[in-house]
């Protein structure tokens, strides 16, 4: 299968918000975030031959984003994303405006995990099962649900700590 | 705090949320900004090295005043001031060039193929250029230290002098490596996004290289030869002075 034109623009369109959310998180301010998101697109559209029809589209999409992500932060020597990068959020055209600070606090809390952490969490986040989430990752299924565990616990508590 | 809440906050962010340009590009458009990105990238590294290259040569020129009546400190900075005005040329060419090749009204193609050739050319040039201000900051510094401490050039013996000598090697090298990588992912980008774009576009920029090749394996080799010989020299005479 090609990436034309056509297929690239479809795929952004469908999946522009999770491309997005995973340069937000693996990035420290606006330029990289906009550089990993076009690396991102890119990668998708160089990989998209290597999809297989059996596999999930979005499986295979998370796959290749946050493998991209990940090797890019460990080539910029892991670049963590300073606290302040996420109060420019811009929550104008956010569904429910009380929410603001609790977005904040959350993406603080998911940015002072690991890069694997991360991964993990925002998978979860976007609804994806333990298996999908282990195979996606490379992981078992049983090592997705401890870890788990472990970040909830991490992040509800970062979380309560940053609300004080 | 439970799951379903930290889902529902999770929820809350939408596609535009976090509002930003790139949501409409076409792949095309993506690979042209990442390309101005990475040429952007370049000329910061340049800007940011000619800044501490000014740093040097202040210092360097201070050295000059502190130090007047003592030859070999004097000889330091003179082919300190020489070596920096070589190199600052150089990368001063080189962000000059880089400036040139950004045409608005070139295609994706054309504009990626300018900024590979340039950059893979230059690269040799600038990665010693830039590198070489590790020197021409820690010499000069240490000039300045013994003036301000000891009013002189404090004599050395032979294990400090080799302390001082594989630190400043150690900085280069260090400085060299790093910049080494940092450009070489650069042209991979550049170069898996023009073959992505078009096999004949990659084609013609590796005949433009090739073409150049001869021109730019000159200017190397009496770079090259220039570094060498120069930190020879400052060795030579820092020894002596030292000594």
């Amino acid at each position: 299968m090609k990436c034309d034109k056509n297929t690239f623009a479809e795929i952004l369109e469908k999946h522009r918000g999770i491309i997005h959310k995973v340069s937000m998180l693996y990035t420290s301010n606006k330029e990289d975030q906009e550089d990993l998101f076009q690396d991102i697109c890119f990668q998708i559209c160089r990989s998209y031959n290597t999809f297989r029809d059996e596999a999930q589209f979005s499986t295979w999409l998370y796959r290749v984003a946050l493998n991209t992500a990940i090797s890019q932060v460990r080539k910029n020597k892991s670049k963590t994303a300073s606290e302040t990068f996420y109060e420019n959020i811009h929550y104008a055209s956010m569904k429910n405006n009380e929410g603001d600070g609790q977005v904040q606090h959350l993406f603080k809390a998911i940015s002072r995990l690991n890069r694997i952490d991360k991964a993990l969490i925002l998978l979860w986040l976007e609804e994806k099962s333990y298996e999908e989430i282990a195979d996606i990752l490379g992981i078992s299924k049983s090592n997705v649900s401890v870890k788990l565990v472990r970040i909830k616990r991490k992040l509800s508590e970062t979380i309560n700590g940053l609300k004080k | 705090m439970k799951d379903d809440e930290l889902k529902n906050i999770w929820n809350m962010i939408n596609d535009d949320t976090l509002g930003f340009e790139a949501l409409h590009m076409t792949k095309d458009q993506i690979i042209s900004d990442r390309s101005g990105s990475i040429q952007n990238k370049v000329k910061a590294m340049l800007q940011n090295d000619l800044i501490l290259k000014s740093v040097s040569g202040i210092a360097l020129l201070m050295n000059l005043v502190f130090y007047w009546g003592t030859t070999e400190v004097i000889f330091i900075c003179l082919g300190g001031i020489l070596f920096l005005a070589i190199m600052t040329t150089i990368e001063w060419k080189t962000l000059q060039g880089l400036n040139r090749i950004s045409d608005p009204g070139l295609s994706t193609r054309e504009a990626l193929s300018n900024i590979m050739i340039y950059i893979k050319r230059k690269a040799n040039l600038y990665e010693i250029s830039i590198a070489s201000s590790q020197v021409l900051i820690f010499v000069p510094g240490l000039l300045i230290y013994f003036y301000l401490v000891y009013g002189q050039v404090k004599p050395m013996t032979g294990i400090s002098f080799a302390v001082f000598t594989t630190l400043a090697l150690i900085g280069t090298f260090g400085s060299y490596a790093r910049i080494r990588t940092q450009i070489k992912y650069h042209i991979q980008y550049l170069h898996i996004a023009l073959s992505d774009l078009n096999e004949s576009s990659l084609q013609y920029a590796f005949n433009a290289i090739d073409n150049k090749r001869k021109q730019d394996n000159i200017v190397k080799t009496l770079v090259y030869f220039l570094v060498i010989f120069g930190f020879i020299a400052l060795i030579a005479v820092l020894k002596s002075a030292l000594g």
